[in-house]
């Protein structure tokens, strides 16, 4: 506090109270948000906004996303060192006064993301009034925020405000943020790995006829086909494995790398996952590769949706894919340093972040126009804080008037290092990381990531426990869904679905809450099982609402359906035919709403779904139009199985009876010295699944969600690779939107369901 | 100049257009509230509560704030161009209300004799209207077109590319709007045989109907161009949120780009007034030859006016709350290939069926 003569002070008290109370009044009851939301947190935010809490009744709901018509910033989210320039230019341009909330563990302080991109804390680079906690914080604790602000504007008593001195540099970050150092694996798993066995079926079979030279070695483990081929002709391999009836791999599910150090002659390994539409074989391809020259032929030309995954594979190993268009850093931001993927990158390593580059959009506009010799396109950068790219996808277009002539996208901005971050932690501290990859539906990711280990152990998890995550995954569903819906009209223009559509969702968050004491990010799936009973009254909590939620979908369906303008908006927009989506590796809705039927409940059914009566839609021309139809169906799906799993509702134990995996019963910790040993070992050294890999997979709210997970029998795993529906899908987007409108764009993204947890891991 | 034109011409005129402009600020001040009310109560929320009781003050607490933040003026911007825009929006908005009629020329003022002076002041009458112009429907219009000039110059000021875009869109939506507008309000204009908006009034009085009854069509037509002139939706692209992050005022804040927001309510007053005053019988209660009904004029004329404004001010926002918005060029061909056709059709039916019927001259 400045220290004023005694006399000055009154005199000024006495002149200027009612005025600077009057102001303070004014501005403390008109606090207009602009919401910097990147993450999970900015679904919390969302959720306040909606009808349960609305932040209207503190004259805070006017969301304004022009930095100088805000009052104040409202950070929500995960900021790493990729989105800290373009942070700090926003608040830069906001008028004074001005305040800043930090919301989140992410935005306070990194969160428990202590890794190489993510910024620990947006003190770093802006000054911050007041601080949420909580992973995400309630809403309730949001509305304290403000409430704290507006309790600190009336405090204060300055009549006007100077600009607060701009901190023109970024602050270099420490590099000491993380939890545990790297093992190097041991040879048990090379030895596995590298080892060659006799294969049944007919895939292995065919393979090994049709190139008896190119096979190293080839494995069964789990059901899994995994075959090492030679790195140099793994273009011929690859383009038979497509293109041949016998294999018909028509969809390549990944690609990505493993680091073995130098356990193996060959550092790393190119893995390659895929699947054939036509006969359900699935198969995992992989070749060696050398440390000295890190590379390989690129698989862009056979599959259009090797692209993003070969980069982000160059980006995080270093390998080079020999012939790929345009292979640039993908995730981590242009200045960085080293390829974190890598065994031997200090998970905590970060570079800073200067800049945002121009993408190669700009110079291909600029040498069209120079060899046309017309003028320069205007070149226009949506996002990433552009609220049509719900807060974290960029894109440069070059655009004539308001049409797309030629658009690049580039992701990142949310990239939180969730693969190097879960070699770090043990298997079950991987769990709530999950839960932030699609953290719209946090559920099935946590579903889908113990599958693998399960499966990794070679174990079936009981029948009730199976009901619980069939029940509140497709619960999720629904609630993934009409955020995707309500965003995407929201996008269009009609604001109402946004609330609508958080009214039902608000109910299921009720459900979880009642499961676990979790509303977005649950954690509630354990390995083995889920974390505890569901409670006494949750038979009935479903059944209400399993009634409740019809009305709220029909509202959104009378609204929408027939609607001229929204047709007028979305038909035809962005359609794309089956072909070329199974080409970029599309899944999920998206997929459907082209006309394939692939839906891996149907396909390849686990926990009962094939028992479960419910009908696939699938769209016919795969434009805006036909996602809503196809989302708003499976919506009306998940509640009649939900209606048909909660009626067969079997009882018995929620977790499995496994002493490798679960915590023996309390009982017999505290009675007897076996179950009491059992107990120390796994709170100690958690879960040590065997030696092995495995692929899991799972119809996720948005496709695919799969995960491939290497062990090396130790307490961590050792590679955890996520591959997201998103991330396929959003490749294809820059190739979709050109010639359209400016305006399409935000249709378009809005309804392909974008999750930047999950994209950009 | 003696004492009665004085007070014709000067007094009276300066009276009205102070209680007016202390209204309309008013009212449009409130009208955001309104807004914000009704929106939440369509989408089951409260809407603003904590800033007074109700959060009826909240409009009063947005407007000391605006006025006291900071005003940034972009160093790349044509400073003066910047600086005029908002104004040149606001003015036009404001001053049409010069002509709009919201009551009958129906205040008698009694003759008196100003004590001292032992000057005469003669008996008068005047009505709820600054001025009854002979001409008033050309002043609407001409300008209300003026506000549209205020939206070009600020987004191409601002030197950035969205503001541009927003302004852009918005010229070439209220330029092609603008004609079928025109089209629309001419079959009013053939049965009224006049471009006074009091006797437009009165001639609907006289004719036994309002206008709506005898012009469905003029009126949809006006009224869907009335919502694309004022930037609303589904027609608010120039400041599409999603797209054009806020359209041509991005680059404004504080007290500019209040002026900006007050000059875009303002026009969606006018529209209504104009909507009310044309087609819906102004300030004319319901029923204004049915004698039975004769207690409903107990309720004052401008009364009447207000709630009919009211409703139109409610569709409004009913649109808003329910409708995507259109795609740019989907405005355009509704603009000029449905709107304008159906517009010049209407007025050559009118135009024939007035010759024929021999008009209501
Ligand atoms: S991880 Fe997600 S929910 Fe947790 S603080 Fe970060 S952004 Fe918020």
């Amino acid at each position: 506090m400045k220290v004023i003569e005694p006399e000055t002070q009154e005199r000024e008290n006495f002149f200027t109270t009612t005025a600077s109370s009057l102001i303070n009044w004014a501005r403390k009851g008109s606090l207009w948000p602009y919401p910097f939301g990147t993450a999970c947190c900015a679904i919390e935010f969302m959720a306040t906004v909606s009808s349960h809490y609305d932040l209207a009744r503190f004259g805070s709901e006017v969301v304004r996303f022009a930095p100088k018509q805000s009052d104040v910033l409202m950070v929500l989210g995960t900021i790493n060192d990729k989105m800290g320039p373009v942070l700090k230019q926003i608040y830069d341009q906001m008028a004074e006064p001005r305040w800043v909330i930090s919301m989140g563990a992410c935005a306070t302080c990194g969160g428990f993301y202590r890794a190489y991109h993510v910024m620990q804390g947006i003190d770093e680079i802006v000054p911050v009034d007041v601080y949420i906690p909580g992973c995400p914080p309630t809403p309730e604790a949001v509305l304290d925020a403000v409430i704290k602000l507006q309790q600190q504007i009336e405090a204060d008593t300055r009549l006007s405000y100077e600009r607060h001195p701009r901190q023109t540099k970024l602050k270099t970050p420490e590099v000491n943020a993380t939890v545990h150092a790297l093992e190097p694996p041991p040879r048990a798993l090379v030895r596995f790995l590298d080892d060659n066995q006799e294969v049944k079926g007919p895939i292995a079979e065919a393979f090994k006829r049709r190139f008896p030279e190119e096979v190293v070695s080839m494995r069964e483990f789990r059901g899994d086909l995994s075959i090492t081929v030679k790195r140099e002709n793994i273009k011929q391999v690859l383009r038979t494995l497509k293109n041949d009836p016998e294999f018909d791999f028509k969809m390549l599910l990944d690609v990505t790398a493993v680091d073995y150090l130098s356990e193996r002659q060959s550092r790393y390994d190119v893995v390659y996952h895929m699947l054939s539409l036509s006969n359900k074989h699935r198969l995992r391809l992989k070749a060696a590769v050398p440390a000295d020259d890190p590379s390989i032929d690129t698989a862009v030309d056979i599959w259009k949706g090797a692209d993003w995954a070969e980069r982000e594979a160059f980006d995080m190993y270093g390998i080079r894919f020999k012939g790929h268009p345009d292979l640039r850093r993908i995730l981590t931001h242009s200045q960085f340093e080293g390829h974190p993927l890598r065994k031997d990158f200090p998970p905590g390593q970060r570079t800073m972040c200067t800049e945002t580059t121009d993408l190669p959009v700009v110079e291909r506009a600029r040498k069209y126009a120079e060899s046309m010799g017309i003028a320069h396109p205007t070149i226009l950068n949506v996002g990433p804080q552009h609220p049509a790219m719900h807060g974290t996808f960029r894109l440069q277009v070059a655009a004539d008037g308001e049409k797309i002539l030629d658009a690049d996208s580039e992701i990142g901005y949310l990239h939180r290092c969730f693969e190097k971050m879960s070699e770090t932690h043990t298997y079950w501290q991987v769990i709530p990381f999950t839960d932030r990859l699609n953290y719209m539906s946090s559920m099935m990711n946590g579903v889908t990531y113990a599958m693998s280990v399960e499966k990794m152990f070679g174990v079936d998890i009981p029948k009730r426990a199976q009901y619980i995550r069939v029940i509140l995954s497709e619960f999720s569903r629904i609630a993934d869904h009409l955020v995707c819906v309500g965003t995407n009209l929201v996008d269009l223009g009609a604001l109402s679905n946004f609330w609508y559509g958080f009214r039902p969702r608000e109910e299921i968050y009720d459900l979880l809450e009642s499961c676990c004491g979790g509303r977005l990010t649950v954690s509630y799936v354990r390995i083995g099982g889920v974390a505890q009973d569901i409670p006494a009254d949750f038979v009935q909590r479903v059944r209400k609402l399993l009634e409740t939620i019809p009305p709220y979908v029909d509202d959104i369906e009378k609204m929408n359906r027939h609607n001229k303008i929204f047709k007028l908006r979305s038909e035809g927009i962005t359609a794309i035919s089956a072909e070329d989506a199974i080409d970029w590796g599309f899944t999920g809705p998206t997929l459907r709403a082209c006309g394939v039927p692939y839906d891996i409940r149907k396909w390849f059914p686990n926990y009962d779904y094939d028992q479960f009566e419910f009908d696939i839609p699938v769209g016919e021309r795969g434009d805006v139009y036909d996602r809503y139809l196809v989302r708003m169906e499976e919506i009306r799906q998940s509640l009649r199985i939900i209606k048909q799993a909660i009626e067969n509702l079997p009882e018995g134990p929620f977790q499995i009876d496994d002493r490798r995996i679960s915590l023996p019963p309390k009982k017999g910790v505290y009675s007897n010295i076996e179950d009491l040993m059992n107990h120390f070992e796994l709170i100690q050294d958690g879960i040590l699944p065997p030696i092995g890999e495995v692929y899991s997979y799972w119809e996720a709210a948005n496709g695919e969600l799969g995960f491939y997970l290497v062990s090396n029998g130790a307490k961590r795993p050792y590679r955890l690779r996520c591959r997201g529906a998103c991330f396929y899908i959003f490749q294809a987007f820059n190739h979709m939107v050109k010639g359209l409108y400016m305006s399409d764009v935000v249709a378009a993204l809005g309804s392909l369901n974008i999750v930047a947890g999950e994209l950009e891991k | 100049m003696n004492l009665d034109s004085f007070i014709d011409w000067i007094l009276l005129p300066l009276i009205k257009i102070g209680i007016l402009f202390g209204l309309l600020s008013l009212v449009i001040a409130y009208l955001t509230l309104l807004e914000r009310k009704i929106i939440a109560f369509m989408q089951v929320r409260l809407g603003p509560m904590r800033v007074g009781p109700h959060g009826l003050l909240q409009p009063i607490a947005d407007g000391i704030k605006l006025m006291l933040k900071e005003d940034i003026v972009p160093s790349r911007a044509d400073k003066i161009v910047f600086t005029l825009a908002p104004v040149i929006t606001l003015i036009p908005a404001f001053i049409v209300f010069a002509v709009i009629p919201f009551g009958p020329r129906s205040i008698h003022i009694p003759g008196f004799t100003i004590p001292g002076l032992n000057v005469q002041v003669a008996e008068r009458t005047t009505g709820f209207f600054i001025t009854d112009l002979n001409i008033g429907l050309l002043y609407v219009l001409a300008v209300s077109s003026i506000g549209i000039l205020g939206i070009i110059l600020g987004g191409w000021a601002s030197n950035s590319k969205y503001p541009l875009l927003g302004a852009l869109r918005s010229a070439a939506q209220m330029v092609s709007y603008e004609v079928a507008l025109g089209f629309s309000i001419m079959g009013v204009l053939m049965m009224a045989g006049t471009l006074s908006l009091v006797e437009i009034v009165n001639a609907q009085k006289n004719a036994g109907a309002w206008y709506v009854f005898l012009q469905p069509v003029g009126f949809i037509l006006f009224f869907i161009c009335g919502v694309a002139e004022t930037n609303r939706a589904p027609f608010d692209l120039p400041e599409a949120e999603s797209e054009l992050v806020a359209g041509f005022h991005t680059e404004y804040s504080g007290f500019r780009f209040s002026l900006f927001f007050l000059a875009e309510y303002a026009a969606m007053i006018v529209v209504s007034s104009m909507a009310v005053t044309l087609f819906w019988g102004g300030w004319l209660r319901p029923f204004p030859n049915i004698a039975a009904l004769g207690f409903l004029g107990l309720v004052p004329g401008f009364l009447w006016f207000a709630l009919k404004v009211l409703v139109f001010l409610y569709f409004y926002l009913w649109f808003r709350a329910s409708w995507p918005r259109y795609r740019y060029d989907q405005l355009m061909k509704i603009g000029w290939q449905v709107l304008m056709p159906i517009a010049i059709a209407n007025v050559i039916v009118t135009a024939v069926l007035v010759l024929w019927l021999g008009g209501s001259r």
